[in-house]
């Protein structure tokens, strides 16, 4: 039963991980909390079901195609927000940008709602099964264990990005230092933008995985909070910390419907987030990294 | 243009507002919307005061505004208490809970704070909802009629409106003493730079936790009028998204300023009327207060009230004879 729950809780905590990820990118590179994370991956979401509804992908080939075009939907809108919003703050208080991203995820659910799709609520297929399969003693589905791998698969990608690549490094020295980092002749707005693909892209992934289990409507982005909590319980601004945090968030909240009542289950997250940020800021893993 | 000029143009203010009730084309339903205006300025007093001049962000409000109504519901129910005795303590309940909700606040840099207030008013929403048997859960609950001595105050009357004017205008005297008071000083300071504030000897870890339990008891005292206007409240009433245009109130209107907290509270009710013609499904309110949000922080970061300042300090610079200076202004207004 135990174990049963920790893997159930797996899934959800990949997502929040994805969303922690997301925004711990951003914050890591330009000091800003993007409190409009949850949208990215809610418009995300909408642009999946979207092409689905379009294409009807069948085969493993065209759902491919979807994931793609999706992701590269998500890259142009992170892309776009940079260049026409963020970049214009780049001298502002941190204050105003956060207002600035408050504003533009209150923007995108009307716009979401009002204008480009509508409020309802929609079931959308994945291409993993949801027919339980038990390995060893555990019942799991492919389609959690596909979040989960997705997950894991795109975690080693970005390490091995930040490692290995050109463009991965000049990111990792922008966010250690953006004046030494423009003196070494990295193109630091360029980072920049960049980075806000990047993070959009990761929350994209996070809507894709997420629109099978979390169902999608305007209101999906408020599982930002989840991921937020996620990063903090990790200890913020690591990106180990935000995808373990993250992950123990799901696992937790997983647990907390089985042995607490199940009033407690909506808030738990949120009771979690309050507990570690009074009694343990710097997160269970300690490796909050003070920048703000 | 010195405070001779404000003093005329307040007093004025004061009785045209005590005249408005007995105007001859006013209606009940005018009369609501007034009483609302005054309802909203105790909010965005209340959030200007710790987001505009102490410098900490909150996306909970709606969490403090609930916890006013409810209580001095609550109260009214279960105890038989009047409605002054029940505004009055569930103003200083809410005050008791800012106070505890600014207690993160010491060890919280800003960013941390806004999502830990986020939390707090999601916890709160789920909250009213559990607590059935205080709240009545989901479905809401009516709310007793005010009485006050021998009269009984319902929503609409002309008795209710002077209810809000006054407790409107005491408690905008109030918050322009605090403004100009060694708190107030003191909340500019550690909102412009903790470290200089503490290096002045400023109690970082005391004013923050006053500045949330005074937005709190302001909150919580509209939260009880706002109550008394509707006459029923529900849990969704006060979700996310009434925090968010409580924000956006404060910002349209400015930022570090009483004036703006006013001239922000009247766009905060009168807007709603023009979306109430609109189809809900066009999500105009959405739309409209993230684009001001983003707009008014773009190109207006001092708000309407900065806008006001500009142009006064331009008008006076010309009766002087000397040539407006727009970007000497807007330095001034900054100040």
């Amino acid at each position: 039963m135990f174990l049963q729950q920790v893997i159930g809780g797996l899934a959800t905590g990949s997502i929040y991980a994805l969303i922690a990820l997301g925004f711990i990118l951003i914050f890591k590179a330009t000091d800003v909390i993007n409190f409009a994370q949850g949208e990215f991956l809610m418009v995300s979401a909408f642009m999946a079901k979207t092409l689905i509804d379009w294409l009807h992908p069948s085969n493993i080939a065209m759902w491919i195609v979807v994931a793609l075009m999706t992701l590269a939907f998500a890259a142009l809108f992170g892309m776009l927000v940079e260049r026409l919003l963020i970049r214009r703050m780049m001298n502002a208080p941190p204050f105003s940008v956060v207002i600035l991203t408050i504003g533009l995820s209150t923007l995108m659910i009307g716009l979401a709602g009002g204008v480009v799709w509508d409020w309802d609520t929609y079931i959308i297929e994945s291409p993993f099964s949801n027919k339980p399969v038990e390995v060893g003693g555990v019942i799991i589905t492919p389609l959690n264990a596909g979040i989960v791998g997705i997950t894991l698969a795109l975690i080693i990608l970005l390490t091995l990005y930040f490692k290995f690549t050109k463009i991965g490094t000049a990111m990792r020295a922008t966010q250690q230092n953006k004046q030494t980092a423009m003196l070494m002749g990295i193109n630091v707005k360029g980072i920049f933008a960049g980075t806000w693909a990047l993070s959009a892209v990761v929350a994209g992934v996070a809507g894709f995985l997420a629109a099978p289990i979390l169902l999608v409507d305007t209101n999906m982005g408020f599982v930002l909070i989840k991921g937020f909590a996620g990063a903090v319980l990790g200890g913020f601004g690591s990106i180990p910390g935000a995808i373990i945090g993250g992950m123990s968030l799901g696992v937790m909240e997983n647990l907390a419907t089985v042995y607490l009542p199940s009033s407690i289950k909506h808030v738990a997250a949120f009771l979690v987030l309050l507990l570690v940020l009074l009694f343990k800021p710097d997160g269970l893993l300690g490796f909050t990294v003070k920048k703000v | 243009m010195g405070s001779a000029f404000n003093k005329i143009f307040v007093g004025l203010l004061l009785i045209l507002l005590v005249i408005v009730p007995h105007v001859p084309f006013m209606d009940p339903y005018l009369l609501f919307i007034f009483d609302l205006i005054f309802i909203s300025v105790l909010v965005s007093l209340g959030l200007n005061l710790l987001a505009g001049y102490a410098g900490q962000i909150s996306i909970g409000h709606a969490a403090f505004y609930a916890i006013g109504a409810y209580s001095s519901a609550i109260i009214q129910e279960r105890s038989g208490i009047p409605f002054l005795g029940s505004m009055l303590m569930a103003a200083a309940l809410t005050a008791a809970i800012g106070y505890l909700v600014g207690l993160p606040a010491i060890r919280l840099q800003g960013l941390f704070l806004a999502m830990a207030t986020l939390a707090f008013g999601l916890v709160i929403e789920e909250i009213l909802i559990i607590a059935e048997p205080l709240t009545h859960g989901p479905d809401g609950m009516a709310v007793p009629d005010a009485v006050i001595g021998p009269w009984v105050l319902t929503s609409n009357t002309n008795g209710f409106y002077y209810v809000c004017l006054i407790v409107a205008a005491i408690m905008t005297w109030v918050a322009v003493n605090i403004v100009n008071s060694r708190t107030g000083r003191a909340f500019v300071a550690l909102r412009e730079s903790e470290i200089a504030a503490q290096t002045n000897g400023i109690n970082l870890a005391g004013y923050k936790t006053i500045a949330f339990a005074i937005s709190a008891f302001y909150t919580g005292l509209a939260g009880a009028l706002y109550a008394q206007a509707v006459t029923f409240i529900a849990p969704d009433g006060f979700t996310i998204f009434l925090s968010i245009q409580f924000l956006a109130v404060i910002i349209i209107g400015g930022m570090g300023s009483i004036l703006g907290s006013i001239l922000g509270a009247i766009t905060l009710v009168l807007l709603p009327e023009l979306f109430a013609k609109m189809p809900a499904e066009w999500g105009a309110p959405m739309i409209f207060y993230g684009a001001a949000l983003i707009l008014v922080i773009m190109f207006m970061p001092l708000g309407i009230a900065g806008f006001v300042t500009k142009i006064r300090y331009n008008l006076t610079l010309r009766r002087l004879g000397a040539e407006p200076q727009l970007g000497q202004a807007a330095e001034i207004a900054a100040d």
